[in-house]
């Protein structure tokens, strides 16, 4: 469980603790929380934890002796194509911001797409991280 | 390489289309990542 706490939802969470400490204390007026991920920023942290996935499969851990494991080529696989789609996404994002607050006419989805998205591709990057930490996919702690 | 650019130009020609077009192919990659760990999964457990 600490890990899952410090390795995934600090990366992702502490950024939103930061902005309500600041805003409750010097910053009222400060805009809606969504405008901090709407453009694919969480795409950052995909592409974070798809090189760390990489490094824990590449690098045994600290005084543990770990081997490669049959399927371990796809993880590796599975973690590029996560770096190079999360990456497409934060970079497709800055290039086509979408204004706020959404225009009526738009749906969320339509609107928020680059968001819902990037949350999507964040989380299977998670996923494939904790698949590869706990040894079910990769590596394995001997 | 025309009717490719052709093909491209109708789906970048607005920053609406292309933001979907775009990140279609980045969702494309996701699901092509999810297969490549099933797959990894399912050779691990066999």
């Amino acid at each position: 469980m600490g890990w899952i706490i410090t390795s995934l939802l600090l990366p992702i969470f502490t950024p939103f603790l930061f902005y309500w400490a600041l805003k409750g204390f010097a910053f009222p007026s400060a805009p809606k929380v969504i405008q901090m991920i709407k453009d694919g920023q969480l795409g950052w942290v995909g592409v974070g934890f798809a090189c760390s996935t990489l490094y824990e499969i590449f690098e045994p851990g600290t005084g543990k002796t770990m081997s490669i494991e049959a399927g371990a080529g796809y993880a590796i696989g599975a973690a590029i194509v996560f770096l190079c789609a999360s990456s497409v996404i934060a970079a497709v994002g800055t290039m086509l911001p979408v204004v706020y607050p959404k225009p009526a006419s738009v749906s969320w989805v339509k609107h928020y797409q680059i968001l819902i998205k990037s949350v999507g591709l964040t989380a299977a990057s998670a996923l494939l991280y904790g698949l590869v930490h706990y040894g079910i996919v990769g590596v394995r702690t001997l | 390489m025309t009717t490719l650019k052709a093909w491209m130009g109708e789906r970048l020609d607005t920053p609406e289309k292309a933001r979907t077009t775009l990140s279609n192919i980045a969702v494309g990659g996701g699901v092509v990542g999810l297969v490549l760990t099933l797959v990894a999964v399912v050779i691990a457990y066999a």
